[in-house]
């Protein structure tokens, strides 16, 4: 789920960019040490939107280096259990498939695909139905929902399950429904 | 909604990850807000709580499904990949029991039971195509690998000069795929490569393509080696640039369960349907009954060096072993012959054949027929010859031993011309060979031609150490040629 929240970072700035353009600098230097990551508490901080304040610089003892502390705001994105989400899969094993939702890569295991889809190996694996109405298959689309998270300081881990009622492939008008 | 933006951010910094509940108490403190309204909001409201209380009753029921889960199948990251919760620290059923099967992915494990009802399935499935389970060892079995501080001057001189400079036609193409840090890697002609991202010299077995073409016809090949992963996946793409004939089934020593020995755990098989080709046997201590040894690969001179023998390796000889008669042709056929008795012998599904029984039938035909008596060979204290490595290869080979000479033995196999055993063979026109003929049945799978292994006065090594046939590189790239051409 995406929010839009504020928060704030320390940012040090070396003394060759004090000048006229220091605040444009420090928004550079903003957006490029943040914008991509991941923090376990706030999510995957997908874009910078704005910046509110920017506080009194403070130098560094020893070095010419300057921290200005700043407040931003910008749009993040946290994995909740129980969230439902749309991901395309990327690699399909007989252990389960992986699917991307934006940054976040989600396992969903056999143990939680419906009991009808099995397991094809071949040149292309996926997993089928018997009729072979419903293919699952690398660059699939699907919708999962959320079983559990494991959130580190710099990553989020998520494992899904298709065995739901609305859950599965979706973009084939017989499937999911 | 107004729930996004609180300035303390209680949702995000929640330990508890439920939306769901998230969703609830937020709507739940809202509609508490409104509690000042009249009656027929009242009545709204107290819907709203019916609701909110409906689906807390399904949400306690959907845990509900997942309690069959404190037997956790399995994690990934850590997280149940059932129900969701993280690993605990200290299980009740012990932590042991779960395996970790990094080669399918760095951070998956599986429970015990689990893995073993997985083995079974793809038993059930692998036998079912009419295939059998092949583990493959890299180093000295199929292929040769040098580092560049390793190779002498002289040596890359000869490597460069041979291999290096073959028209540009008849490399095979190298199709993309290699993992990044392997870098460049130049193919040269006769499999030999250069990987510069990891300065190594790399030289293909002969064969070992069409090998593993045929090989894939009958088993579900793994490649498993001691080696670090990134050396693994490399070789695995040298060997397979398309993929196709392991499909990411490479076993490197960070995915073994014990750093020391190799072990069939991890292979999603059974015990009794899979053959091993390795040159160590050390290295396999609960599977040597699936192991078919092979006899090492030594194309560098740093190899030879490394094993501490005097012999010169191929390079120095300037040779290569032979493509259609070297070891892995030869081991090819055995492999054939075990798949083909396999399944005759077990038509209809249930295959209740072992694959090491059946290879212990086809190696002990090599030397059936054979009656050997030994000369020189034990010391004359040893109390128990029978016991002895050499006596039981015999054996195994399905030869007969004996102690004593009598009209019926075939062979005598000495170490010295002049014994009372070696003229006696002399005289009665018996087979006298150096003890290296038993060693080279067992490495070429028939029984070699006796004349080749002849005693020598004052010769008590080996004549050979190789035993695979070898050709002169030349020669053989002109042969090849000229049979293209043709």
């Amino acid at each position: 789920m995406f929010f839009h929240i504020r928060l704030e970072r320390n940012l040090q700035l070396h003394p060759r960019f004090f000048g006229p353009q220091l605040r444009d600098k420090l928004v550079e230097k903003l957006i490029h040490d943040v914008e991509g990551t991941c923090s376990g508490r706030h999510g995957f901080v997908v874009a910078v939107t704005g910046v509110d304040t920017i506080g009194k610089g403070l130098i560094r003892d020893g070095t010419g280096y300057v921290t200005f502390p700043i407040h931003y705001q910008c749009v993040v994105f946290r994995p909740f259990k129980g969230e439902i989400l749309e991901g395309v899969v990327t690699l399909v094993n007989k252990m389960g498939f992986f699917a991307e939702a934006g940054p976040v890569q989600i396992f969903v295991s056999n143990h939680l695909i419906p009991d009808d889809m099995s397991f094809q190996s071949g040149d292309v694996p996926c997993y089928e139905t018997s009729d072979s109405s419903v293919r699952i298959q690398k660059d699939s689309e699907v919708r999962l929902k959320i079983v559990g998270t494991r959130v580190d300081a710099t990553e989020i881990f998520c494992i899904g399950t298709i065995k739901d009622d609305f859950l599965g492939l979706i973009g084939d008008p017989t499937a999911g429904a | 909604m107004s729930i996004l933006t609180p300035p303390s951010s209680p949702a995000l910094s929640s330990a508890s990850d439920d939306f769901a509940l998230l969703l609830d108490s937020e709507l739940a403190a809202e509609s508490a807000d409104e509690g000042s309204e009249p009656a027929a909001n009242r009545e709204e409201a107290e819907d709203l709580d019916d609701e909110n209380e409906e689906r807390r009753k399904r949400l306690r029921l959907d845990s509900a499904s997942n309690s069959s889960c404190p037997p956790h199948p399995g994690f990934m990251w850590g997280v149940c990949i059932r129900c969701g919760v993280l690993k605990p620290n200290s299980e009740p059923g012990g932590s042991a029991s779960n395996v970790a099967l990094k080669y399918i992915h760095e951070e998956f494990e599986l429970a015990g039971d689990v893995l073993a009802r997985v083995r079974e399935d793809e038993l059930r499935q692998v036998l079912g195509k009419r295939k059998l389970f092949l583990v493959l060892d890299l180093d000295h079995t199929l292929l040769n690998s040098a580092r560049w501080m390793e190779v002498f001057p002289d040596e890359t001189a000869y490597l460069e000069h041979t291999y290096m400079n073959v028209p540009e036609d008849k490399i095979p193409a190298l199709s993309n795929g290699a993992p990044a840090v392997a870098g460049v890697i130049q193919p040269g002609g006769g499999g030999l490569h250069r990987i510069h991202g990891m300065q190594l010299w790399t030289k293909l077995r002969p064969f070992a393509h069409k090998f593993l073409e045929e090989a894939s016809k009958l088993f579900e090949m793994y490649v498993y080696t001691m080696g670090e992963r990134m050396y693994a996946v490399t070789m695995a793409h040298l060997l397979d640039p398309t993929g196709k004939f392991f499909k990411g089934r490479v076993i490197s020593q960070r995915d073994s369960t014990c750093r020391q020995t190799k072990d069939l755990d991890i292979v999603l098989g059974a015990d009794s349907a899979v053959l091993i080709l390795d040159d160590t046997e050390a290295v396999w201590p609960k599977h040597r009954a699936n192991l078919i040894v092979m006899e090492r690969y030594h194309f560098f001179q740093s190899s030879c060096r490394q094993f501490g023998l005097e012999n010169p390796s191929l390079t120095k000889a300037e040779r290569d072993e032979s493509k259609d008669e070297g070891a892995l042709a030869n081991v090819l056929k055995v492999l054939q012959r075990i798949h083909s008795d396999f399944f005759m012998e077990s038509d209809d599904s249930r295959y209740t054949c072992d694959v090491r029984d059946i290879t212990s039938v086809v190696r002990s035909e090599i030397l059936s027929g054979c009656k050997l008596v030994f000369s020189r060979i034990f010391p004359t204290d040893c109390l128990e010859p029978e016991l002895t490595p050499l006596w039981r290869l015999c054996v195994d080979l399905g030869a007969e031993c004996v102690l004593a000479h009598d009209d019926s033995v075939t062979h005598v196999v000495a170490l010295d011309r002049f014994t009372d055993k070696a003229k006696w063979a002399k005289e009665h026109r018996k087979f006298l060979v150096h003890p290296a003929w038993v060693e080279a049945a067992h490495s070429l799978w028939r029984r070699p031609n006796e004349l080749e292994f002849p005693v020598r006065e004052g010769q008590t090594r080996a004549p050979v150490f190789t035993f695979a046939k070898t050709v002169n590189v030349e020669v053989e790239r002109n042969r090849e040629e000229k049979d293209q051409t043709n």
